[in-house]
């Protein structure tokens, strides 16, 4: 099966203006163009890992965006309120917008925003067994409390170490946003969760387990350990967003410790022991 | 603010961590002090959000952050150490060890699909 395209540059087309008109809208506007010598003030060596990594990102955020998209069906199946559903088809349009920025990165950087994937998505599990309402539970919890509430951790401490304007810029615009895709996360399950009965609290808890040892594995795969790098060279890289894999890993344990886990508990889950068992869990 | 992890090697990279925290915290915060209704509902489709909100937040989670348990790193949740001072083929021997490529840098951004469980 052939890979797919992701190419943030749209050719002509019916869709094109109105698509520019939106990425600007959502913010690329405020970011404004690069720079002409944003190239010439980072290193080669810079600019490589720099295009190599946004647009790995460019790649990871436009699957993101499949990710929202398809909990719509769940959402309307569960009988949600139309304003949640507006809210996901927003933070799929955000994911969109933020490849489109990761996109912008590269091609600062002198690379081709163009790159290929895996050709086929995996859809949002349906949790055989139980309902709709605890299903969309579940994958709004996943996404929103753990996956974007640990992004927002991760991007807070790349834009926090950025010191080019102009990155630091596209990261403030992305952080926004995934500050509100975990307000979605929390918002629901702050709703639903109390309205559970002790079975289904037990079994959302038990699905906990499940979901801290897959992020676990999902996000060390992708935050790479890197040695203690010459002060210099981490400020290199950290100029242009780019953070080291120890220092994000830290990040994520944190945030998830000391703030998924209370916050959950706080809302009548067991997350605390959901935290500690996870590795003897399996998706 | 919890004992320092050796993954924080400056006080830049511990005042990044901090604010990550706090940040991380704030997303969760609106929930109990605004009666699970944020901002984040308040944005029009074809609107950006404000990075203010972000900023304003940051002030209010700092105590919810400090009162909060450490989380559970060990040495190998934060990956293996290099020694910058052990020479530079013992250095670059641990780094190809660690599996550590300079092009890349941090990707998990997310969110990722969910998994799945049964019943």
């Amino acid at each position: 099966m052939d890979a797919r395209v992701v190419d943030p540059l749209v050719g002509d087309s019916a869709f094109r203006l109105a698509h520019e008109r939106a990425m600007g809208a959502l913010g690329r506007d405020r970011v404004g163009p690069p720079p002409d010598d944003l190239a010439a003030r980072h290193e080669p060596r810079v600019r490589e890992a720099a295009v190599a990594t946004w647009r790995a990102r460019m790649v990871n955020e436009h699957r993101s965006s499949a990710v929202f998209a398809a909990l719509v069906p769940q959402m309307i199946e569960a009988s949600s309120g139309f304003d949640l559903q507006t809210a996901a088809l927003r933070a799929a349009t955000d994911e969109i917008f933020h490849a489109t920025l990761c996109g912008d990165v590269v091609r600062a950087f002198g690379g081709a925003s163009r790159a290929e994937a895996e050709p086929e998505l995996t859809a949002p599990p349906r949790h055989a067994g139980v309902d709709a309402r605890e299903r969309l539970l579940r994958n709004v919890m996943f996404v929103g409390c753990l996956s974007e509430t640990v992004a927002v951790g991760l991007l807070t401490e790349e834009h926090a170490l950025c010191t080019d304007p102009w990155v630091k810029g596209v990261l403030e615009v992305i952080v926004a946003d995934e500050v509100a895709h975990a307000k979605l996360g929390w918002q629901h399950v702050a709703a639903v969760a109390p309205t559970l009965d002790a079975a289904a609290r037990a079994r959302t808890s038990d699905y906990l387990r499940v979901a801290f040892g897959y992020l676990e594995e999902k996000e060390l795969a992708l935050l790479p350990v890197s040695p203690p790098l010459p002060d210099a060279d981490a400020r290199a890289r950290e100029a242009v967003g780019l953070c080291s894999g120890d220092g994000a890993r830290s990040v994520f344990f944190d945030t998830l410790a000391r703030v998924v886990v209370p916050s959950l508990d706080a809302l009548g889950l067991d997350a605390s022991g959901a935290w500690r068992d996870r590795r003897r869990a399996s998706a | 603010m919890s004992p320092m992890n050796p993954a924080l090697l400056t006080d830049r990279h511990a005042l990044a961590h901090q604010r990550a925290l706090r940040a991380a915290q704030a997303v969760t915060l609106g929930l109990f002090a605004l009666g699970a209704v944020g901002c984040s509902a308040s944005v029009g489709p074809d609107a950006p959000r404000p990075v203010e909100d972000v900023a304003a937040a940051d002030a209010a989670a700092e105590a919810a952050v400090a009162d909060a348990p450490a989380a559970d790193v060990s040495a190998a949740d934060a990956g293996d150490r290099c020694d910058r001072d052990a020479g530079t083929d013992a250095y670059l021997a641990c780094c190809q060890l660690a599996n550590w490529d300079w092009n890349r840098g941090c990707e998990a951004w997310g969110p990722f699909v969910p998994p799945a469980m049964e019943g």
